[in-house]
């Protein structure tokens, strides 16, 4: 079962979020810091992130930057409230950018693409 | 009357030495006698009226001098002897026996013995040189008059055109110089070039008749000619003008012209003046040769030449109006500076005018900008903000739609609210478009070409196909200044809103430039048989207030003014109610392209 790691500073989404996964099959892990998904990365060793951008007091690009140096064959789903970053060119390390919704079919289907049909070309 | 023996008083007065007195003296005198007869009339006397001497004059009638004094003189004479008023006649013409013409200058008094008259003792003198001298004063101070007015004219005008005017009148008035005609050249900006600007002046004698018999008056001032002038001769100063307008002088060429201005002093140029070219091809121009130049001098430069001539009289011009001329054109190069000075001092006050209008334009931009820089950065944080709980909301909405059991009833109402949740995000994305797009620089932009843009991304959110709007463009560029993602944004927000409330419709979109403005304009098709409709939505657009508004037109509207332009409805047009997008053309872009074919 691919194995997917949530990090978002808000825990209503990370609820919504594991839940809506794991409704679609997969084995859902959680953090709300970048040092707790450090943590988690390390221990489960998951097969694809789904990164918050705006995190408390902390920002997801840095996290992605530690999750490339160390993970490099992960797959990483930008999951975000803001779509200025796609400018941000750290952003382009990650393997999709997927803006914020409550319809969570894109991505939901991001994922599985990733996930099934390996790594493709960055979809902003 | 009292019968006088005058032989026997010449006699007795011979003896005391009286008419030894009167026959060598310089004035004229005589007696006339109590029968109006000439007596004792001296040689000077004689000589004044034409007889041969003394004794050719002694016992003749005065009313016979009638071709001397005249009527009214002679009954003023022999009415003295009855009345003994002494009379004086100043200064009166006459023309003698012998055809001399002259001024004279006649005093009488009564001659009486023992109270009794016994004549009228007269003198007769010759005031030829006095009445010349006389004229010549007056002449003199109608010159300084005129020049005090030109002066004093000229010290309050300030336009050039006035005080060149001045000048011209003030040497052609009959009052002044008088010359028949005055042409004003200047020396332009870089000193090199001399050109004809302002004449005055009849072209012919029937019209110099016309015009110097209307300004005739002795005692008109310079103000009253100047305004005479300009009804009298308007038409002849314009084409006398026009012989000049155009002519320039290079005044390192040698001519006549450079001459005066080089050496600043006055030129007279006679008929047999031999000429240069450039002088003859002018005065050949102009008509006439003998003409006088003085240069206008200011502050020790040349500023400009004052050209006169006497085309039409032919009168000579002479040592005293030259230099006259030369005081005139002293006077007045001061002022012709200053006026210049004025009008340059106008121009910079325009230009800083020109400068604090744009400037107060520019802060009202910079103003502008800020706030929608503002508006901008706190739409984007309360969107922010809001998106994270309308997907938690939404999300949690659909979850539990789709794990309810079929037919429940709460199932419509998680519909809702995840159809209501996904309707505010899109107003969020809408709001976060705009305060990016506020981020962008203003530039030149091209409607036409910011249409296209906003129906190409409308297509790819409809799906190719499914957008039905038809466009008709101009075939050249519509320019206009503006932030290319808020206009963008704007145009694509009013064509989303118009398929959205007007599914059944095909709107027909049409561009172009009218009035100072680029020009959008959305029509329906009159038989598309939704007209009732088309009616409702457009006047819910504009009618209804902001309430009734979708957010992202009210956002589309104040952005097209925030870029000088409108969003209205007209629906008196005869393709029935159209939406009407203005904005202001780039006018410099327009003119390029124009002068440009």
């Amino acid at each position: 079962m691919p194995r997917i790691l949530v990090v978002d500073d808000e825990i209503h989404i990370r609820m919504l979020y594991a839940r809506e996964l794991e409704d679609e099959g997969y084995d859902v892990a959680v953090a709300a810091t970048p040092e707790e998904a450090l943590r988690a990365l390390r221990v489960s060793r998951p097969d694809l992130v789904v990164l918050d951008i705006e995190l408390e007091d902390s920002n997801g690009l840095d996290l992605l930057n530690r999750i490339r140096q160390e993970f490099r064959d992960l797959f990483v789903v930008i999951n975000s409230a803001y779509s200025t970053y796609k400018a941000d060119f750290q952003t382009w390390l990650a393997d999709a950018y997927i803006m914020k919704s409550s319809d969570l079919k894109p991505l939901k289907e991001k994922v599985r693409q990733l996930l099934t049909e390996g790594a493709c070309d960055r979809t902003i | 009357m009292i019968a006088v023996d005058y032989a026997a008083r010449t006699e007795a007065r011979r003896e005391g030495g009286f008419l030894d007195y009167t026959l060598s003296n310089q004035v004229g005198l005589f007696v006339v006698d109590t029968e109006g007869r000439l007596r004792n009339v001296n040689n000077r006397a004689a000589a004044i009226f034409g007889f041969s001497d003394s004794p050719d004059a002694d016992g003749r009638p005065v009313s016979q001098l009638e071709f001397f004094f005249s009527q009214a003189v002679i009954e003023r004479l022999l009415r003295l002897l009855s009345d003994g008023e002494p009379f004086t006649v100043s200064c009166f013409p006459g023309t003698n026996l012998a055809g001399h013409f002259a001024y004279y200058r006649l005093s009488c008094n009564r001659a009486e013995e023992n109270g009794r008259a016994i004549g009228v003792f007269g003198v007769i003198e010759d005031v030829s040189e006095q009445a010349r001298q006389q004229q010549e004063l007056r002449s003199r101070v109608d010159e300084l008059s005129t020049l005090a007015q030109i002066s004093q004219v000229v010290s309050s005008a300030l336009d050039t055109e006035e005080v060149l005017k001045v000048i011209l009148i003030g040497v052609t008035a009959r009052q002044g110089l008088g010359f028949n005609r005055a042409f004003l050249f200047l020396l332009d900006d870089d000193g090199k070039i001399l050109s004809g600007r302002l004449a005055i002046g009849p072209t012919n004698a029937e019209e110099a008749g016309k015009i110097w018999s209307s300004l005739e008056h002795d005692n008109r001032s310079l103000s009253e000619i100047l305004s005479l002038y300009q009804e009298e001769s308007e038409r002849s100063n314009r084409n006398l003008t026009d012989l000049i307008r155009g002519t320039r002088i290079d005044i390192s060429n040698g001519s006549l012209f450079a001459q005066a201005m080089k050496n600043q002093t006055p030129i007279v140029v006679e008929y047999d003046t031999e000429l240069d070219y450039v002088t003859d091809r002018i005065l050949h121009r102009l008509g006439e040769k003998r003409v006088a130049m003085t240069p206008l001098v200011s502050r020790g430069k040349p500023i400009g030449l004052l050209v006169v001539d006497n085309a039409i009289t032919r009168k000579e011009i002479t040592d005293h109006d030259r230099q006259f001329l030369k005081l005139i054109a002293d006077q007045t190069a001061a002022a012709v500076e200053r006026s210049y000075l004025y009008r340059d001092l106008k121009d910079r006050a325009r230009e800083l005018e020109e400068i604090n209008r744009k400037l107060a334009e520019t802060q009202n931009q910079i103003i502008e900008a800020e706030k929608m820089s503002v508006i901008g950065e706190i739409t984007s944080a309360v969107a922010h903000e809001l998106r994270n709980p309308l997907t938690i909301i939404g999300g949690f909405a659909h979850l539990m739609y789709k794990n309810l059991e079929p037919g429940s009833p709460d199932g419509e109402y998680l519909n809702i609210i995840v159809s209501e949740t996904q309707r505010a995000e899109a107003v969020v994305t809408d709001v976060l478009d705009f305060s990016r797009a506020s981020k962008t620089r203003d530039r030149l932009l091209d409607l036409n070409s910011l249409v296209r843009t906003a129906l190409e991304m409308l297509k790819v959110r409809l799906g190719q196909g499914q957008c039905q709007i038809q466009l008709t463009t101009e075939p050249f560029e519509l320019p206009l200044w503006g932030n290319p993602d808020q206009l963008m944004h704007a145009l694509y927000q009013v064509f989303w809103s118009l398929i959205q409330d007007l599914p059944c419709e095909v709107p027909r979109i049409n561009t172009f430039a009218q009035d100072g403005t680029v020009r959008l304009e959305v029509a329906f098709a009159r038989d598309g048989g939704h007209q009732d409709k088309v009616d409702k939505v457009l006047k819910q657009y504009f009618c209804g207030g902001s309430s009734s508004k979708r957010l992202s037109l009210i956002v589309a509207e104040e952005t097209l003014k925030h870029h000088g332009g409108s969003l209205t409805v007209e629906s008196n047009h005869a393709d029935g109610p159209v939406l009407l997008v203005l904005l202001p053309l780039y006018k410099e872009k327009l003119n390029a392209q124009n002068s440009g074919g």
